[in-house]
């Protein structure tokens, strides 16, 4: 009788033993002969694999699609040879920039690199998305991580980091915060670059099917987007789900079954609002995050009505209900028979009303600017009219969208309160934000980067990036704008300050006139030294946090803020300040805060995750050291 | 309410094992065929059939094979795997339970055919115990290793090899 070979063993076995292999291993067997060469080089075992690390390349957030983008003739295994090199080539490059050295290397070997690093920097927005899982993994963003291991076929079950995944992922990423500082820089700038783009579209005409689209790409500012998109993902897919699941009777009105829509999608939201420890609840100022439609998906923010009305429509949409609904920034209006009804959705539930129990302002349809309309009703004739007014309309709420908002991180602050007192004749400052630390990270850290969209809105509405400037391209103009960054590290000033920063003298000569003031301070300065990258617990503000800058007062604006520091702050030994140096704080999603030496313990719980989902850490320092219990800076080994 | 009918599973070779309904429903395959075959409580049964038993046959699968399955379904006949084979993505990098790998301790060709049976009676967890114990034994392997456990023969002119290991040196390095 013929004896069982492993060769004998069908493909889709095969699927399922490549899956537990690395592709050393498959490579090993491709090579022992040529049935296990076709095997292993078969679409069934590379097609799990590409869709497993490349996902966000080929997902289109617009038509809620994930399709692979293979070139003709290509298989999967080469597409999956072309991405692994394409994640090699970004790699090298976030390499080259942190070994961008102008102390070292010539003047022409700086111009060089410079442009060198230029080059490929804009090669990497030109193909952004395709760059975007590397520098995903890259900048590791902590919940990119969690949505790998909770598999790849279901982004309906991609979940939140949560406090276990965390502190497991957090040695994975310390050991290279500079790397994730660049990854993370490079990610945020590529995204606006998108946003720009597709600004440029609206203007030209390429319109998305409906407002809740531009929405979304309003929320490219968020700097959770991509964890966030696939959220949206899952609660469109689960409320279309079950709406078309749904048994409805035969002679059921579309406006019954709108109502019926409405209610399940917000089930769903309300499920995933439970599933987030909301720990800002005290927090009663709205910040841009929560205008974000991303955060209203995944249930972090209220919403604002039109951001809903919004949803509705596009779901009624997905449901060829649309015919029967309009919105306007306050309320949907369904067409029920003859007549008009108006559902009105706030924090807590709806309201479905008469027209005679709607004040009129509330019923203008259509929406804002005159002739626009979310949904397609136009006859053919006015139907470049309806395109010319939906422009219009998608044009004003594209720009106005974040108007009159703060972020949670911006400004050198969160949506936290600063508070400056006088405790004991000596300033100082605290932060308050809720009686939770870290919470709201593990919840939905990230934050709207509002500086970014100011930029980006001055672009836009004066013209500087149309349609003649993105023809030429210019790499300096581009990198000028999106590169900040990445700038900013390769820029000299930085390193010298810190620089000086480690070299200066560490004793302070205290010149205080009260005697027990000497006393005290003397005690807590004996007790213990603090330098740069100690992580310490502030008293006054509750809070764990890095210690990014020490200096000798606030003279001036200016240099509190933080790597704008330079050497001159050091020109004296006198502390103006009641003799004590200030130490400026990184607190994460705190913000930042400055505070004398009496308010600060040294923490040594190594309880840094919180502080370590912040990419711009990476900024100052290269990893934590568990041994020292302080975070490292990153030029240390030039020092 | 009608009694318990027993379950009889035919194998390839013609051998009969008598087991519990709670076994046999490990295979999802079986389990489909007896919802099928078994009335559901209250309905009528039909009268065309033999009454005390109910036979399965398994043309693919020899006795000898079948004592193995059986004797791994009876192990976990009382565990209720998710049957979402869609979270499995997670338990992918999980360790292979001691106990299977203990079970799976058999010669290749046995492996194999347990591999081959499980998937045509639709056993995922232990369809997945032995793709592990698989890859587990290509792991880390050379190609020349590879083909020494295995019995493979190679077929390639070394031109051949040689072309193929330059095209793949991309993946030596990460």
């Amino acid at each position: 009788m013929h004896t069982l070979l492993l060769a004998d063993l069908p493909l889709e076995i095969w699927v399922k033993i490549s899956a537990n292999l690395d592709r050393t291993d498959i490579f090993s067997l491709a090579l022992t002969n040529h049935q296990f060469h076709r095997t292993m080089t078969s679409d069934s075992v590379w097609w799990p694999k590409i869709r497993k690390s490349w996902y966000m390349s080929d997902y289109n957030p617009i038509s809620l699609v994930y399709k692979k983008k293979l070139k003709s003739n290509e298989s999967c295994f080469h597409y999956f040879r072309r991405k692994k090199n394409e994640d090699k080539f970004l790699r090298s490059l976030i390499t080259d920039i942190l070994n961008y050295s102008p102390f070292t290397d010539t003047e022409s070997q700086t111009k060089q690199k410079e442009s060198d690093i230029q080059s490929k920097i804009l090669l990497v927005y030109q193909n952004f998305d395709s760059f975007v899982p590397c520098l995903l993994s890259e900048s590791l963003h902590i919940t990119s991580s969690i949505y790998v291991s909770s598999g790849s076929t279901t982004v309906g079950n991609a979940r939140f980091a949560l406090a276990d995944d965390f502190i497991r992922l957090q040695k994975k990423r310390n050991t290279k915060l500079d790397r994730i500082y660049v990854a993370s820089s490079i990610l945020e700038a590529g995204k606006l670059w998108k946003c720009l783009n597709f600004y440029k579209q609206l203007q030209m005409g390429d319109l998305p099917d409906d407002l809740e689209s531009v929405f979304v790409q309003l929320s490219l500012l968020d700097s959770r987007y991509y964890e966030l998109i696939l959220q949206r993902h899952a609660v469109i897919k689960t409320v279309i789900y079950n709406f078309n699941t749904y048994n409805f009777e035969e002679n059921t009105k579309p406006a019954e079954k709108i109502l019926a829509l409405v209610t399940i999608l917000h089930r769903v939201i309300e499920t995933n609002r439970r599933r987030i420890l909301r720990y800002e609840r005290n927090v009663s100022k709205a910040t841009v995050e929560d205008l974000s439609i991303l955060r209203y998906y995944c249930g972090d923010s209220e919403g604002s009505p039109l951001v809903k009305n919004a949803v509705v429509a596009k779901l009624c949409q997905m449901v060829g209900l649309d015919k029967y609904v309009d919105i306007n920034e306050w309320c949907i209006r369904i067409k029920d028979g003859n007549r008009y009804l108006y559902l009105l959705i706030d924090e807590r539930q709806m309201y479905l009303k008469r027209e005679d129990q709607v004040p009129e302002i509330l019923r203008i349809f259509p929406m804002n600017d005159p002739g626009s309309s979310m949904v397609h009703h136009h006859s053919t004739n006015d139907n470049a009219l309806g395109i010319e007014s939906r422009k219009s309309l998608y044009l004003s709420k594209f720009l106005s969208f974040y108007d009159g908002f703060q972020s949670r991180l911006d400004d050198l602050r969160g949506a936290d309160q600063i508070i400056y007192q006088m405790r004991n004749e000596e300033k100082i400052v605290t932060v308050h934000r809720g009686d939770h630390i870290q919470g709201q990270i593990l919840g939905c850290g990230g934050y709207v980067n509002i500086k970014a969209w100011h930029v980006l809105h001055m672009l836009m509405t004066n013209r500087i990036y149309n349609e003649e400037s993105s023809k030429k391209n210019t790499i300096l103009d581009f990198a000028s704008i999106f590169n900040f960054p990445i700038l900013q590290i390769l820029s000299v000033t930085i390193p010298v300050s810190f620089k000086a920063l480690y070299l200066r003298d560490i004793s302070y000569d205290l010149k205080i006139s009260e005697l027990e003031k000497l006393q005290e301070m003397d005690i807590l300065w004996e007790a213990e030294q603090l330098s740069v990258g100690d992580v310490v617990w502030s008293d006054a503000s509750q809070a764990r946090g890095i210690i990014v800058e020490i200096c000798d007062s606030f003279e001036d604006d200016q240099q509190r803020k933080i790597g704008l520091f330079t050497a001159t702050s050091y020109k004296g030994r006198n502390c103006s300040l009641k003799g004590s140096p200030l130490y400026t704080i990184f607190f994460g999603a705190y913000g930042y805060a400055t505070f004398s030496r009496q308010y600060l313990k040294k923490d040594k719980t190594d309880r840094v995750e919180g502080l370590l989902v912040y990419d711009v850490v990476g900024r100052w320092f290269s990893h934590y050291d568990y041994e020292e219990h302080k975070f490292s800076y990153r030029h240390g080994a030039n020092l | 309410m009608t009694a318990e009918r027993s379950i009889v599973i035919i194998t390839s070779d013609n051998d009969r094992f008598n087991v519990e309904r709670k076994v046999a429903e490990k295979s999802l395959l079986i389990k489909n065929m007896l919802k099928n075959l078994l009335p559901a409580e209250g309905e009528e049964e039909s009268d065309d059939e033999d009454q005390d038993t109910i036979e399965v046959p398994t043309q693919n699968v020899r006795s000898a094979v079948m004592k193995n399955i059986l004797e791994w379904c009876e192990h976990y006949k009382n565990t209720d795997f998710p049957d979402d084979d869609q979270e499995d993505d997670s338990k992918k990098s999980a360790p292979i339970d001691p106990w299977d790998k203990n079970f799976l301790n058999v010669d290749q060709e046995m492996l194999y055919e347990i591999i081959l049976a499980a998937n045509y009676l639709n056993i995922k967890p232990l369809l997945n115990a032995g793709c592990k114990i698989v890859a587990e034994m290509i792991r880390g392997k050379s190609p020349e290793e590879i083909r020494k456990t295995f019995n493979i023969v190679n077929d390639f002119t070394p031109e051949e090899e040689a072309a193929i290991r330059r095209e793949n040196e991309w993946a030596e390095d990460r």
